[in-house]
């Protein structure tokens, strides 16, 4: 049974943080990550009949970025640096051993997280994420350097995941490890 | 063991966000390459770094309020980012291009369309028309029709057109609109919204008697009444209100930011463009694109009274998503059945509710069964913010505001209570709106759980036309 083409399209938004994060770990620019995006959706509809459910929507869109990001990557002057073939197929196991995990309960908790950092680490993540900064931009800016504000930012996103797993579970969202 | 991927000697986050900067060294690749390839918790918390960048990006930009007391930075909040605004204007253009790439897809007839004559000199895209009739057309005005420079009359309904360079403006019925270029439009009369997104910086349109609005990155309404009246609110970003024929002139240009909105009035002596009040743009907004409802919250707000103890079980939800379903069927008691009507309100529904002149709450009746008596109580709640806590703050401070909503004689249909007042108070201290309602039936006749005792039905899952809401009035 194939899915209809609205339970596609809902399907696709409900799944976009997850295949937007995906396709910008390897195009490593926001406004290309969206542009992919959009494409695996239009080849979605294309494709439509040869989709039968929301798994098969998830496994199926996730090979179709990977091979469009190349392509987009190819069809552009600067190359951004690139992974091997054999690290990106255990990479896109990992991402698929992420894809049980929900959005909206991670959401609510990264939202809980970004409140425990301290201003400086919230305004660093702001910078960088939400201003679409660069490392050496976000380093001028703050008048420190590039390997510092790398050291910094992971150990935000370290803290962030303590913090994330520990929510949840005091939440009952995850078993105890 | 320690974790090597978190190891502050051997830590991969730096290289790992080096990666996704683009500035590692070619040896610094190759090895972040081999520690990536040979354990697993390297390429999981690589997975965590992209998944945290993008949920921030997409969903929590607006969580990330950094004060100046915070940070010691004294520098002017930055305009809303590029990248921002992009995002915003994608998960519209998304929807959009869907559309009209499954019209193109699944509908044969579309592809025999002969070419619009326009074809040649194409700045635009009609991506949208929802219940749209257009006048005095010199090419068909189908969904995904190419648009020369020319005008657009639209007699009812909505259209939407995306430029060429990016910007999408939704046009609002009565309206009279002409594309001018790939970049550019002409406002003559009607209402417009407009999302430019980064590539179409300094997308403008121009009003009447030389008004003219250039964007500077940003999403804005504009609306040119019956007298030529221009008047224009930003939602976003900022855009730049000038006449264009009078540049230096004083007063002939104004800056506006997001939430700001200014007016020209040519049937002034003096030709000036002045701040407007944003609510008065609010309220001429609303009336003139006829939107007039504000809908209530749907996620768990059905919340049933099952076991007479006064509390709601939030457990006991019979049909999860649905927000209003009475249902008694077991227990010799009388019990009223209690269920929430939350609104969250945006800055902007505040604005509306505030200065409309009358607010009516609309409950739709679907079904009632087995009642002989019932009464259903309007409540108010106060001292809510936000709306969405209320599950867990049942027993709320509240004053009636109805005492007879609806009783057994209600006919089925939608039911209008009249909460002016409490709604304007509420949204003009800034809080959201939320509703109790208590049905009240009448004493029970059966024992037996099996049996349904009375029936009240004030929504419907499947239905979303009965859904609550607010209907908003203006004289």
């Amino acid at each position: 049974m194939v899915m209809d083409q609205d339970t596609l399209v809902r399907a696709l938004l409900r799944e976009r943080a997850k295949l937007v994060s995906y396709i910008w770990s390897i195009v490593h620019e926001p406004n290309l990550a969206d542009d992919v995006f959009q494409e695996v959706c239009l080849e979605a509809i294309h494709h439509i009949d040869q989709i039968t459910d929301a798994d098969h929507l998830l496994a199926w869109a996730r090979r179709t970025a990977r091979h469009r990001s190349l392509n987009a990557l190819r069809q552009r002057d600067r190359q951004p640096q690139c992974l091997s073939q054999r690290t990106m197929d255990l990479l896109d196991r990992t991402w698929i051993d992420h894809d049980g995990v929900e959005t909206d309960p991670t959401v609510a908790a990264l939202h809980h997280c970004l409140d425990q950092l301290t201003p400086r680490s919230r305004r660093l993540v702001k910078l960088r994420y939400v201003d679409g900064l660069k490392g050496a931009a976000v380093a001028s800016k703050l008048g420190q350097k590039l390997d510092a504000v790398y050291k910094a930012l992971s150990r935000i996103h370290h803290q962030l995941i303590d913090c994330i797993g520990q929510h949840r579970r005091k939440l009952g969202e995850v078993d105890d490890a | 063991m320690p974790d090597p991927a978190r190891d502050a000697s051997t830590d991969l986050g730096p290289m790992i966000l080096g990666f996704l900067d683009d500035t590692l060294t070619a040896e610094q690749l190759a090895e972040l390459d081999a520690h990536l390839e040979s354990d697993p918790a390297a390429r999981d918390l690589m997975v965590h770094i992209c998944t945290h960048a993008s949920l921030i990006n997409e969903k929590l930009a607006d969580s990330l309020h950094v004060s100046e007391q915070d940070t010691g930075d004294r520098e002017q909040a930055p305009t809303p980012t590029l990248r921002l605004r992009r995002s915003v204007w994608y998960a519209a253009a998304a929807l959009i291009a869907l559309a009209v790439t499954a019209w193109f897809v699944f509908d044969p007839g579309a592809r025999s369309t002969p070419p619009s004559p326009t074809a040649t000199r194409s700045v635009a895209l009609l991506t949208n028309t929802a219940g749209a009739v257009f006048t005095d057309s010199s090419v068909p005005m189908d969904l995904g029709a190419e648009l020369a420079p020319g005008l657009i009359q639209l007699q009812s309904g909505t259209a939407q057109i995306m430029f060429h360079r990016g910007a999408v403006v939704s046009l609002v019925a009565p309206c009279s609109f002409r594309i001018l270029d790939d970049n550019r439009g002409r406002l003559d009369s009607g209402a417009l919204e407009a999302t430019v997104p980064p590539g179409a910086v300094g997308f403008s349109i121009d009003g009447p008697r030389g008004v003219r609005v250039v964007d500077l990155g940003t999403e804005f309404r504009m609306v040119v009444d019956a007298r030529r009246r221009t008047e224009v609110y930003v939602v976003r970003g900022r855009v730049r209100l000038a006449l264009a024929d009078q540049p230096g002139a004083e007063h002939a240009a104004m800056e506006l930011a997001a939430r700001d909105a200014g007016v020209f009035d040519p049937s002034m002596s003096s030709r000036m463009i002045q701040p407007l009040e944003p609510g008065t743009f609010l309220r001429n907004w609303w009336r003139h694109t006829g939107a007039d409802r504000i809908d209530a919250m749907k996620t768990d707000a059905a919340l049933l009274d099952t076991n007479g103890d006064g509390i709601g079980d939030s457990t006991f939800v019979p049909r999860r998503g649905s927000v209003a379903v009475g249902e008694q069927n077991s227990g010799a008691d009388r019990h009223p059945l209690r269920y929430y009507l939350p609104f969250d309100l945006t800055d902007e529904q505040r604005a509306v509710l505030a200065s409309a002149d009358r607010i009516e709450l609309a409950i739709t009746l679907n079904q009632v069964q087995n009642v002989d008596e019932l009464t259903m109580r309007l409540i108010g709640l106060t001292d809510h913010e936000p709306v969405s806590a209320l599950p867990t703050d049942y027993h709320a401070a509240g004053q009636t505001i109805s005492d007879a909503a609806m009783t057994a004689d209600t006919p089925v249909g939608p039911v209008f209570i009249d909460v002016t007042d409490f709604v304007r108070a509420q949204a003009q201290a800034g809080h959201g709106v939320a509703f109790r309602c208590e049905l009240i039936g009448a004493p029970l006749p059966h024992v037996d759980s099996k049996i349904n005792n009375f029936i009240v039905n004030t929504s419907s899952h499947a239905d979303e036309s009965c859904r609550p809401y607010l209907k908003l009035h203006w004289k």
